[in-house]
């Protein structure tokens, strides 16, 4: 009975990988074809058409390489500035003995579940007070600390025996060394899952870099992709520009799946 | 005697100890330090900033006038508010439902030791991973609305007539909540697979010794101990629901006739197209408040208990 069960299952399996990879399949198949103005069904999954005029009037028409600098930067920096924020504060709430502490780190976890969306207007207006309106300064100081990265560092150095530390004091090394050369190197996994997560909401954050933003050149790829779909062009333009904007997070993904699944158990994704 | 009394030596030492104590307590505040910077302006300082500015009038250009609880009395009688509000209902309703059915029977689905299954799980993720732009984008092609539409040719086959999917009033929300599915139902697969690989393989041996069927084992054991994660799965994505923008930006631009108009597009519309910075901090605030009471409300209701976990 249950060796008869087993090719159903796989076929249950197979219609559902059908479902979820299929879209992305058909973008990358009619991106593919010059020639395909409207995309219709049925289409055939290899082209017959095959080219790259598509890719080269995306490259040409629009400045979707100079969108894929400004993620890259914004993503890279505001990812490294929470790997340094978060552990440092973790570090201190795991380890440290100082007046308010608690109160400090209680305060934190009280605005852990807030939603970021609805305080988008504030968030606006500091920035622009601050003069980084459509600037990188606006696009990743407000992004640069994470209270779940916090949490998480915290939670992961609470669990590293406290005689490393000890051991390095008695040796003469004060906190700081402690930090870099102990206590990091031993957090690897727990800067990975942090990084991962960090990573890949950064570079999908939609609502915020389309407030911050304003020009053309300042755009983020996904807000860029998003003034794209307002041009004209055929149905293969748009896909091409779609399968560019899709391959450096599948490539992540593919790369780094152990830590993204680790951290949605988490629940560090924004779902 | 020479106990009690201070040596110029012994108060060195104790001077020295303290100031060594203050200092570590200062290297300690150091550590904290930017990310209690960063917190401070861009939580605590821009919540205060959002309620002083939702009872005010300010068009980011002209002088700010008190109106005091102006935008709240004129948001409650917005008929278009209510609309926003009405959408963003109906949308958590049709979405949180069928995503959480969905997501826990795919689970159950790759919850089984089978070869390649972990690349049926990541195949199923892989959604989640991808910016909504280009997800909308692919979409907007899927929901053509001509008889060679993608979507149009599936329902073909079932015999099915074209549809209209986001120019009609009545399929749009239908539309963008399907596609929302599809591109969330990978993320809370992960966080029921986590809670079904927390059930004791036991208990299901001794139901299925017992004489129950598969389903039998599903609904009468599996589930009722998956409570916690169905809290948890059901929390998540209602408050996700209730701030539902991305898609409907992308997908409809809010449209046709405000039929897709969430509360998180309002207030962007509110403030950046008309540039009525406290009308819309009035709105946000609302919604922080409505967020707050349903998810307070769905831990009472769905029996949340702090000893749960």
């Amino acid at each position: 009975m249950r060796a008869a069960r087993i090719p159903a299952t796989y076929g249950l399996l197979v219609l559902l990988a059908v479902a979820a990879l299929g879209p992305f399949a058909m973008m990358v198949s009619a991106s593919l074809r010059p020639n395909l103005v409207y995309l219709s069904f049925p289409m055939p999954l290899i082209p017959p058409d095959l080219g790259l005029a598509n890719y080269a009037q995306l490259f040409g028409r629009t400045i979707i390489g100079r969108w894929i600098l400004n993620s890259a930067i914004m993503t890279l920096s505001v990812t490294a500035l929470q790997l340094l924020t978060c552990s440092m504060a973790g570090f201190a709430f795991a380890r440290g003995k100082f007046p308010g502490r608690e109160a400090l780190f209680w305060m934190l976890m009280a605005s852990l579940m807030i939603p970021s969306t609805v305080t988008i207007i504030p968030l606006f207006l500091v920035v622009v007070k601050l003069g980084w309106a459509n600037s990188f300064a606006g696009l990743i100081v407000p992004h640069a600390t994470s209270i779940f990265g916090t949490f998480l560092m915290r939670q992961y150095f609470k669990t590293i025996p406290g005689d490393y530390d000890d051991a390095a004091l008695i040796d003469g090394a004060n906190r700081w060394q402690i930090y870099l050369r102990v206590v990091l190197p031993l957090a690897k996994p727990a800067l990975a899952t942090l990084g991962t997560l960090t990573f890949l909401n950064t570079w999908n954050d939609f609502l915020f870099p389309l407030v911050v933003t304003s020009s053309d050149e300042m755009r983020p790829l996904t807000v860029g992709l998003a003034t794209l779909a307002n041009q004209t062009g055929n149905a293969g333009f748009f896909m091409a520009g779609a399968t560019v904007s899709f391959l450096p997070t599948f490539a992540f993904f593919l790369a780094m799946q152990r830590y993204v699944v680790r951290g949605v158990s988490l629940s560090g994704l924004k779902g | 005697m020479a106990g009690r009394v201070e040596t110029p030596a012994s108060a060195i030492v104790r001077s020295r100890s303290r100031w060594r104590s203050l200092r570590t307590c200062w290297t300690w505040y150091l550590f904290v330090a930017p990310s209690l910077i960063l917190f401070l302006v861009f939580t605590l300082f821009i919540w205060a900033f959002m309620i002083y500015l939702s009872f005010q009038d300010w068009s980011l250009i002209g002088p700010r006038a008190f109106v005091g609880l102006g935008n709240y009395r004129e948001l409650l009688a917005n008929e278009h508010f209510w609309s926003a509000f009405r959408v963003t209902l109906v949308y958590t309703l049709i979405f949180v439902g069928p995503v959480a059915a969905i997501s826990l029977l795919v689970a159950a689905l790759v919850n089984q030791r089978l070869p390649l299954i972990g690349v049926f799980r990541s195949a199923y993720f892989l959604p989640v991973v991808t910016s909504i732009s280009v997800i909308a984008l692919v979409w907007r092609f899927i929901l053509i609305p001509r008889a060679e539409g993608p979507l149009n040719y599936l329902i073909g086959w079932l015999g099915l007539p074209p549809q209209e999917w986001l120019i009609d009033t009545s399929l749009a929300l239908p539309s963008v909540t399907g596609m929302q599915i599809w591109a969330t139902a990978g993320y809370y697969m992960i966080l029921w697979l986590a809670g079904l690989q927390s059930v004791p393989e036991e208990l299901h041996e001794a139901a299925r010794i017992d004489g129950a069927g598969r389903w039998a084992v599903f609904w009468r054991v599996t589930l009722p101990m998956l409570r916690p994660t169905t809290i948890f799965v059901v929390i998540i994505a209602t408050i996700g629901a209730l701030q539902m923008f991305g898609a409907v930006f992308l997908l409809t631009g809010g449209g046709p006739v405000r039929a897709t108009t969430t509360v998180v597009y309002y207030v962007w519309q509110s403030a950046f197209m008309t540039y009525r910075m406290g009308f819309g901090a009035a709105a946000s605030i609302v919604l922080f408040v409505v967020i707050l009471i349903v998810a307070l409300l769905q831990r009472r209701f769905l029996g949340w208990t702090e000893d749960i976990y």
